[in-house]
């Protein structure tokens, strides 16, 4: 572990100086980010202009959706956003550069470019869901956001499983960019609250692609909404996830012919 | 003169019937993107028939169109100019006896026609389940006015991505120019909400800017909720504005291509 964190920590530092010596475009791409975000922050305020409450949620519930969507988000993209270069390394075959290092491919693959921007994101996110969660209309307890915290873990395991399917799928075809793209955009799904879909879809959230246990189950605990039972549940489908995903990965593995074979 | 951008056409045609696996996640892509607005609408008009003047089902067939016509007029040429600015392969194309401009115009139409089929044929699929809660109008020849307006609309769209892309003759990065661009036409063209939706004052300043045109227009006139002198005045809008970012493009393309340095010339 003590290991991993060095390296880690060291892919920090390189991102650090990049984003140092091109300080005009990194102050400008966040501002784009900051835009986009705000962006959606007053799309949900402006959906109250309409209606009073949504899909039974307050102003501020619906905000906490939405804030612990980016926050889930942006630690995916804190730890695993090495999956952007990967198949360009599969398709140049410096892929195998990475097999040979004394470090297991999957670590490195993952995080092998860190973002300081990302980083420095999550400050704001933490900061509003902080505010959002003090103007929330129901009572927090300190249990409810352990229990919360725990389910943001798991959804960042969850969301480390699809992006090793996503690495394998990349060996398999030598092209990830629409496929983290779907996911990602799948994600967006989980943004706002899921009673708003139809229940099949809601199905389909939950037990297909878990983006309902990513994302809402997290939130729901916290005010006190969901069951013993959808706690365990995202347990065993965090396990299930792991287990898929792991041996996606090592057939995937197995199939990689490298540059020089 | 005009075959050699046929060409090119035709070869980008088949190069996504070759890549059509990408082309479909694509596809996929965008679609997954909009699908989330229609919920969220409809989850806002709960019990209620009309809001801003817009019926539920006009609001959910305009949700239903926005793919297609997104992926059909919309334009991200910036995506590629920016990386072949990048890795100097725009040099090629200084080189060959073709417009640059006119092959990435030919290129980006050949991608989006292909994309337009793919997204047609999964709208279709999509229309047999949620044709109750679609309203379409009867046929009529006001319809033909998405053509002119289609037009319109696409030249926008591409000249729009051109500016973006040759921008990257100036600066090493244009991450942060697609962020703008990206939320200008999401607020502006009416992804999240038709324009209606927006206070007056606002809609009546969105009239003066090509955005309407890239998206809700061409919706909006298929859809006839445009009178026909709303639909005129939105293309004399949007041929001033095409004439102001041809000079625009221009501009930038020759001293782009002059100041441009690399390896090998």
């Amino acid at each position: 572990m003590k290991k991993y964190t060095r390296i880690w920590i060291q892919l920090l530092k390189n991102s650090f100086s990049s984003t140092l010596s091109n300080r005009i475009d990194s102050a400008s791409y966040f501002f784009g980010k900051l835009i986009r975000f705000g962006f959606f922050w007053l799309l949900i305020i402006s959906i109250f202009n309409f209606t009073e409450t949504f899909a039974g949620y307050s102003t501020y519930q619906v905000l906490f959706f939405f804030l612990t969507f980016n926050l889930i988000d942006i630690l995916g993209q804190i730890f695993f956003r090495g999956i952007y270069l990967f198949s360009s390394d599969v398709r140049k075959g410096n892929f195998d550069f990475t097999l040979t290092k004394p470090v297991p491919a999957l670590f490195l693959t993952m995080s092998r470019l860190i973002d300081l921007l990302d980083i420095i994101f999550i400050l704001p996110i933490v900061g509003l869901l902080v505010y959002a969660g003090i103007q929330l209309p129901v009572t927090i307890t300190i249990g409810a956001i352990l229990v919360y915290l725990f389910l943001v873990l798991l959804a960042t395991v969850l969301s480390f499983t699809f992006h090793v399917i996503i690495a394998a799928a990349t060996i398999w075809s030598f092209e990830n960019e629409n496929f983290i793209w779907l996911y990602r955009e799948a994600m967006t799904l989980g943004r706002l609250p899921p009673d708003i879909f139809p229940v099949l879809l809601q199905y389909i959230l939950t037990y297909g692609i878990p983006i309902i246990v990513m994302i809402a189950y997290p939130v729901n605990a916290l005010f006190g909404l969901l069951s013993v039972g959808d706690m365990l549940f995202a347990g065993v489908i965090t396990l299930l996830f792991i287990a898929v995903s792991l041996v996606l990965w090592k057939i995937a593995l197995r199939s990689y012919s490298s540059a020089s074979s | 003169m005009i075959k050699k951008y046929f060409t090119t056409f035709s070869t980008t045609l088949s190069e996504t019937y070759t890549y059509r696996a990408q082309t479909l996640v694509w596809v996929l892509n965008s679609i997954a993107w909009v699908a989330v607005f229609p919920f969220v609408w409809l989850t806002v008009y709960g019990q209620r028939e009309s809001i801003a003047g817009f019926e539920r089902a006009a609001l959910f067939t305009y949700f239903f169109l926005v793919p297609t016509i997104d992926i059909f007029i919309n334009s991200w040429v910036y995506e590629s100019m920016q990386h072949m600015i990048k890795d100097g392969s725009v040099v090629n194309y200084v080189q060959k006896p073709i417009n640059y401009i006119g092959y990435m115009f030919s290129r980006a139409r050949g991608w989006q026609t292909s994309q337009t089929v793919i997204t047609i044929l999964i709208s279709g699929v999509l229309y047999l389940f949620l044709h109750p809660y679609l309203a379409f109008p009867a046929p009529n020849w006001q319809l033909l006015w998405f053509i002119p307006v289609a037009a319109v609309g696409i030249m926008v769209a591409f000249l729009f991505g051109t500016i973006i892309g040759l921008i990257s003759f100036f600066t090493t990065e244009g991450g942060w120019l697609k962020h703008f661009w990206w939320m200008l036409t999401t607020i502006a063209s009416g992804y999240l909400i038709p324009i209606q939706f927006f206070p007056s004052g606002l809609q009546h300043i969105l009239s003066f800017t090509p955005f309407p045109l890239i998206l809700q227009t061409p919706i909006f006139t298929l859809l006839n909720r445009m009178s026909v002198s709303e639909i005129v005045f939105q293309l004399f809008v949007g041929l001033i504005w095409i004439i102001g970012l041809s000079v625009a493009v221009y501009a930038l393309w020759h001293n782009g291509s002059k100041r441009f340095d690399s390896i090998g010339i």
